[in-house]
């Protein structure tokens, strides 16, 4: 027979290793979801995106792009930038004639600049046409790109 | 007090006790199961591997600055540890630049340093302890994605778990080795070289060598200055983080205590009760342990501009090694071991 302080470690040495055995089987279930189920890692449309990219952007050009600027770097070859200071759509345009940059990469809907996310939103897209001339859209698993070429302008 | 009835008992359980350990206690079975748990993780890293088709942010950052290393460039992100876009030239030299050749690299490393970490505490604590332990740190959720990503958890945890290696080694060179390590962490994750300073100072503390720390020491100091003369003359300055992010020592955030059982699990409930045992206090390679978890929660806690999960990578075998301490105390449970009970005379005298 058990006696009582016996039963009581008994009692806790079966909850702690029940415990053990829950956090191995929680923790594998749980391993592939940590970077969520729609991230662009999981895209197999967007690295042919980006080397199609390559090929409309001039190697001399660089890009704006308000997210995902070492990706886009790495896989069209371009210079990339992300104009973080930028907070309105005219600082954009701002940004672009002071920087010379004359193509924009939009993921729809997506922005890591706060003060850009409205500007990128699906519905406020057809407004950039003011400005600029939409060359490709991509659509992919993750996102839609839209890529989009600045007006001349004329003084 | 034992009675005759207890002494009847005796033999009974002995027996039982014996069973148990043939069940559980036999090394070669551990480490068959061991094996395959090794296969397996293998198997489940590989198929998640495969369903990333483009790097992670930081993936692409280090990709970029492998290739502006090797085509002689401007870094893009001039604050990043350069070892693990070292590693990636290496493989290009041989592969030619294709990004998909470094997606299996931190896996690589980091099966290589749960293999370490088992053989080590296999060693030290028993078999199925060091099951235990390995198997806890390898599926947790945060190591697993982070070391399936083009990022440094995964080498920068190797470079920890070899320098401990190193460090629990018998002969002298091995002291030379462990400081050779903890540079290599150094240069794969600049913070982490706190995790591995820990273990050499506890180590240093307990194994009362300074003619061998000493050369350790020499060993880090070189390997260090090389790392940083190296990125030097490619970028004119050094720089180890953004400065957003280097907001250390204000004031100790709960983050890390608060979030504990969604970065460690449930098991992580467990480790305050290894401190309720006096075991815990009398086995001196405990203390790497302690101290490697209780620096390295710290530190992460005064960091109050950049708290995330994957910062206690690094660190997962200490939570576990002390988790797993709690329970074999609790199995092995003794009123006496309890550090808030006196011993009595006559537990002494038995």
């Amino acid at each position: 027979m058990l006696s009582a302080p016996q039963f009581i470690a008994l009692g806790f040495s079966g909850i702690a290793i029940f415990t053990l055995l829950i956090t191995v089987i929680l923790s594998l279930s749980l391993g592939t979801h940590v970077g969520g189920n729609k991230a662009i890692i999981y895209d197999k449309k967007i690295i042919s995106a980006m080397n199609d990219i390559s090929t409309k952007v001039p190697f001399y050009e660089g890009i704006i792009s308000p997210n995902f600027t070492p990706i886009v770097m790495y896989f069209t070859d371009r210079q990339v930038y992300t104009p973080y200071s930028a907070n309105s759509y005219a600082s954009l345009l701002k940004v672009m004639n002071n920087e010379n940059y004359t193509y924009l990469l939009v993921f729809e809907n997506q922005s890591d600049i706060p003060g850009l996310k409205d500007i990128f939103k699906k519905e406020k897209l057809p407004n950039l046409s003011k400005n600029f001339s939409e060359i490709a859209t991509y659509n992919t698993d993750f996102s839609k790109l839209h890529l989009y070429k600045r007006n001349l302008i004329v003084n | 007090m034992s009675t005759d009835r207890d002494d009847d008992k005796g033999p009974r359980e002995a027996t039982k006790k014996l069973r148990i350990k043939n069940i559980t206690g036999s090394s070669k079975l551990i480490d068959f199961i061991f094996g395959i748990f090794c296969i397996y993780m293998i198997i489940t890293y590989s198929n998640f591997i495969n369903t990333i088709h483009v790097p992670i942010w930081d993936g692409a950052v280090f990709l970029l600055n492998a290739h502006e290393w090797l085509n002689n460039i401007n870094l893009s992100e001039i604050y990043r540890p350069p070892l693990l876009s070292w590693i990636m030239d290496a493989i290009w030299v041989f592969t030619g630049e294709d990004w998909t050749t470094i997606i299996y690299v931190q896996m690589i490393f980091t099966i290589a340093g749960i293999i370490l970490l088992y053989g080590l505490l296999r060693r030290k604590k028993g078999a199925l302890f060091a099951l235990g332990v390995s198997a806890l740190t390898l599926t947790n959720a945060q190591l697993f994605f982070y070391t399936s990503q083009i990022r440094t958890e995964g080498i920068s945890f190797f470079f920890v778990i070899l320098t401990l290696y190193f460090l629990e080694g018998t002969k002298r060179a091995h002291w030379l080795f462990s400081g050779v390590s903890i540079g290599l962490t150094f240069a794969a994750r600049y913070p982490i070289l706190l995790q591995s300073m820990i273990i050499f100072v506890v180590e240093s503390i307990s194994k009362k060598d300074p003619k061998s720390a000493g050369k350790a020491v020499i060993a880090i100091v070189v390997v260090i200055l090389l790392v940083v003369v190296i990125v030097y003359a490619k970028t004119g300055t050094f720089q180890m983080a953004l400065e957003k992010d280097s907001n250390f020592g204000t004031s100790i955030s709960p983050f890390y205590l608060v979030n504990a059982t969604s970065i460690w699990g449930p098991a992580i409930l467990l480790l305050p009760v290894a401190f309720l045992f006096k075991s815990t206090f009398k086995d001196k390679f405990n203390y790497v342990f302690i101290g490697w978890f209780i620096i390295s929660f710290l530190s992460w806690s005064t960091n109050a501009s950049n708290q995330q999960y994957r910062f206690t990578i690094q660190f997962m075998p200490a939570a576990y090694f002390l988790v797993m301490l709690a329970v074999k105390n609790l199995v092995k449970f003794d009123r006496n071991n309890l550090v808030f009970l006196k011993t009595t005379s006559s537990t002494l005298n038995k």
